[in-house]
């Protein structure tokens, strides 16, 4: 049982409850889980992390049968990890600082815990379901044949690296390949890497789900399979480094990939090479963007992979743009809602979260929420739909692309 | 129809829980003891739903644990087949009395969550736990309750102008001037005779539910100014302490840490001073700077002044200071009183040398018992003994267990007043003749079926 990798981190839980409820006023912190926070039943223990290291202990000395509603708490988290950056545990009591928040394994313990309900067949949710076979029948969770992954690319011309090579793949990820609603992203970030003649190609249909949703989701050995085939595809490229604007396949390949197999590449966020090719002078402003922005770190980059600057940077660095910063930010920030499955398994409280996190952006008095993952920008479309605000949404590579390309 | 259809009944569903892997998360506090698992776990809503509820479960003498956060560190844990009452949907502010300087809210509000509250008004509470961000006024006050602002504030006990607390038979009590059919405002505590707010307080869910508190509030002060000292002996240190205390500058916070066992954890990290004193001072702008300066002033006569940052730090994250050691393994913990004078630094002196012991003795299993100082309360210190396990492990987490209980019977025969008692002083408690049968007879009359946390301080 994978769990039992966990034992000492699970029974390490102080039940100090820091992650039920925080509130620090001067940094901006009023809550800590979404669940807890917006899911109407969220005040039993089950619906925050205490509750949930609570079970995989009783899970580990079999206190109880595993049922579809103890599975239904498992899966209602969006594993954005605030309880572990909000973990006592993780306080260093000597320099009131936290610490490296990466040593606590919550969102570990909770992708664990649903993989043996996936085992025990009490996982994935209905609609999660839906995405995971998907996955292993179409290369992709949006239920979209494979033929039509390349949409997004009509009337561009881009390498195709299944037969030529280049110093860059451009892994562009399922979302953005395929849902209709922001799938002009791409041929932007395609535009950008073009005016800074950036050598870099697609895999077109060849590109095949990174295994995220699998991972969240608790089908591991789905999971496994896919990224060892992922990776021996990738490894076969001699490419210099994967570049991607999916938060969650930057974090499924950079973070998760290496437990399955090793990488010849690096794996960057495509924000990483704006901000280099800002710096080197390779991609020219030539429209000022006057508005009020403000960015939301996407969990999958932020918390559980430590890159907080390079998208703040390339933000700063357009003419015009006012950056301001959305309190609690960086690490401390909350979530969107849109991650870990919690969209897809419970839609309405995914929107909720999302609805609450444009408050806070409209807070600041800014006319663009920005952000940099097809999930979050997923999720706070529908929140936009939710809510009467007068704010829009915008990709970090939508803003770059309007004041490089002026399109 | 069962107790728990009955319960379902009073609640609605949704309110209520008897499923197997729902009432486990209920079994423990924070302490090191491992509780049995409830029969359900209910979560009212209203104050009648806590009357019916506890009079059902007078009636049918079904154990009743009324539960806040559940970090309470001295073992207030469920017996088999009980009740546990969540109050974490009585969770709001009944009003701001901005006239009385007073705050009257439902027990499981986090003090995090009504901070934020009082601070957008401009007030704020005056006694916190170290644990405040997720501990809830209700089981602090239960509790005795102490934290930042207890050197000038005192306990929080200290700090409750009045209750309204449901007994076992399903009655709602009021206690303080609330209690007047004619003026019913909270703004004095000794109100109709004799003082059953203070009955409570303390009492750890042993005598009733508390549904609602009434607290003193304070306008946000003007200022706010820091001073850190080191100091070479525990002499130096407790006296400075103390000699702030009777110069009555008006110390917020008063946090004693003793560095030393955190080399353990982090020998490049920790502060290599034996013992540093973080001062957090308040008061209007124009004499601030008065206090700071007399504060110094007596200080430095003892220790060595550090500038003001590592108390403004310590002050700004005050409520996540105490007991986060964790990096090492899961930390039982004991809280005890002592009184301020020279006995106080006798034995500091002499509970580390025991603590080093105990590290020695059960260096099989790899505890590692800890001295941690504490904080100034009022009229003397709250310190704090942790023995630091790793949980996983049954061997090691019985032998932090006996480590703890010796711990404990050492600084009680050293000095130290218990005042959490839980179940972790319960025997202690027994032993005190008289003292002991007033608080049984207390118990008899107001709960007779003995339904009220069974255990719980030895009641």
């Amino acid at each position: 049982m994978e769990l039992e990798k966990w034992r000492k981190e699970i029974y390490g839980c102080q039940r100090c409850g820091w992650c039920k409820a925080s509130t620090y006023l001067d940094q901006g912190i009023e809550k800590i889980c979404p669940v807890r926070e917006y899911y109407s039943d969220g005040f039993w223990e089950h619906f925050f992390s205490r509750g949930k290291m609570a079970i995989a202990r009783g899970v580990l000395e079999n206190r109880f049968p595993l049922t579809d509603d103890l599975a239904e708490a498992i899966y209602m988290c969006s594993t954005c990890g605030n309880c572990e950056v909000h973990c006592s545990r993780n306080y260093a009591y000597y320099t009131l600082k936290f610490i490296d928040h990466k040593n606590n394994r919550n969102v570990e313990i909770i992708e664990a815990l649903r993989a043996l309900l996936v085992e025990k067949g009490y996982g994935p949710m209905k609609n999660q379901l839906l995405l995971t076979q998907s996955v292993e029948v179409n290369g992709n969770p949006w239920q979209q044949p494979k033929t039509t992954r390349t949409r997004w690319t009509r009337k561009l011309k881009i390498k195709d690296l299944n037969k030529e090579k280049a110093r860059y793949l451009y892994f562009v990820g399922c979302t953005f390949a395929y849902d209709n609603n922001i799938n002009f992203v791409p041929p932007k970030a395609v535009g950008l890497l073009n005016a800074a003649n950036v050598d870099f190609g697609i895999l077109g249909t060849q590109e095949k789900c990174c295994g995220s949703i699998l991972k969240r989701t608790g089908s591991k050995k789905l999971f496994v399979k896919l990224a060892k085939e992922n990776i021996e595809q990738l490894n076969s490229l001699g490419i210099e480094a994967l570049i991607t604007n999916c938060a969650g396949c930057y974090k499924t390949i950079r973070n998760d990939y290496p437990e399955v197999g090793k990488l010849n590449f690096k794996v960057m966020h495509v924000t990483e090479l704006y901000e280099q090719l800002i710096q080197e002078g390779k991609l020219k402003f030539k429209k000022e963007i006057a508005k009020r922005v403000t960015y939301h770190d996407p969990c999958h980059l932020g918390k559980h992979s430590d890159f907080y600057d390079p998208p703040r940077n390339v933000l700063k660095s357009i003419p015009g743009i006012d950056l301001v910063e959305m309190y609690p930010t960086r690490e401390h920030g909350f979530c969107c809602g849109g991650g870990g499955g919690l969209a897809s398994g419970f839609r309405d409280l995914a929107t909720k979260v999302g609805v609450a996190k444009l408050k806070k952006a409209l807070e600041t008095g800014a006319d663009i929420l920005s952000s940099a993952c097809p999930f979050c920008y997923q999720n706070f479309l529908v929140a936009l739909g939710n809510m009467e605000a007068k704010i829009t949404f915008k990709d970090v590579t939508e803003l770059l692309a309007d004041s490089v390309i002026g399109s | 129809m069962d107790l728990a259809n009955q319960i379902e009944s009073i609640v609605g569903a949704p309110n209520v829980s008897k499923k197997p892997w729902v009432v486990w998360g209920y079994s423990k506090d924070a302490s090191a003891v491992e509780g049995a698992v409830p029969s359900m776990v209910v979560m009212p809503t209203t104050v009648e739903e806590v009357q019916a509820i506890m009079k059902l479960a007078n009636d049918t003498k079904t154990p009743v644990f009324p539960r806040g956060s559940g970090t309470a560190l001295w073992g207030a844990v469920p017996v088999e087949g009980a009740i546990v009452i969540d109050t974490a949907k009585l969770n709001k502010v009944k009003r701001i009395d901005e006239e009385t300087l007073v705050c009257v809210t439902e027990p499981g509000i986090t003090f995090g969550e009504l901070d934020a509250i009082l601070h957008k008004s401009g007030y704020r509470f005056l006694v916190a736990p170290e644990n405040a961000q997720s501990g809830t006024i209700g089981g602090h006050f239960a509790s005795h309750g102490t934290g930042t602002g207890s050197a000038i504030y005192g306990y929080q006990g200290d700090c409750v102008l009045g209750l309204k607390v449901v007994l076992p038979n399903g009655e709602l009590l009021i206690t303080g001037s609330a209690l007047s059919p004619h003026n019913p405002r909270h703004f004095c505590r000794y109100a109709f005779a004799n003082d059953l707010t203070g009955v409570f307080c303390g009492s750890e869910g042993t005598l009733g539910t508390i549904v609602e508190i009434a607290l003193k509030i304070e306008r946000l002060p003007e200022a706010i100014d820091w001073a850190t000292f080191r100091f070479d002996h525990w002499e130096s240190a407790c006296e400075a302490g103390m000699m702030v205390r009777r110069a009555r500058i008006p110390c917020l916070h008063l946090f004693m840490g003793h560095f030393g066992p955190l080399d353990v954890i982090d020998p490049k990290g920790a502060p290599h001073d034996p013992i540093r004193t973080n001062f957090t001072i308040e008061g209007d702008k124009d004499i601030i700077g008065i206090y700071k300066k007399k504060l110094i002033e007596i200080v430095q006569q003892y220790g060595e002044y550090l500038g003001e940052e590592a108390a403004r730090r310590s002050w700004m994250e005050r409520w996540r200071t105490m007991g986060t050691m964790f990096t090492l393994g899961v930390r039982a913990m004991i809280p005890y009183l002592v009184p301020f004078g020279k006995g106080a630094a006798i034995f500091c002196r002499e509970i580390d040398k025991v603590s080093h012991e105990l590290t020695e003795k059960y260096k099989e299993y790899k505890l590692n018992v800890f001295f941690v100082a504490g904080f100034g309360v009022d009229r003397g210190w709250l310190f704090a003994n942790n023995v630091i396990y790793d949980e996983s492990d049954s061997i090691q987490h019985q032998k932090a267990k006996e480590a703890l209980r010796e711990i404990q019977d050492k600084a009680y025969e050293l000095g130290a007043i218990p005042y959490r008692i839980g179940t972790y002083w319960a025997k202690d408690l027994q032993q005190l003749g008289p003292y002991f049968d007033v608080l049984k007879k207390f118990k008899e009359v107001l709960d007779p079926n003995h339904i009220m946390s069974p255990g719980v301080l030895g009641l």
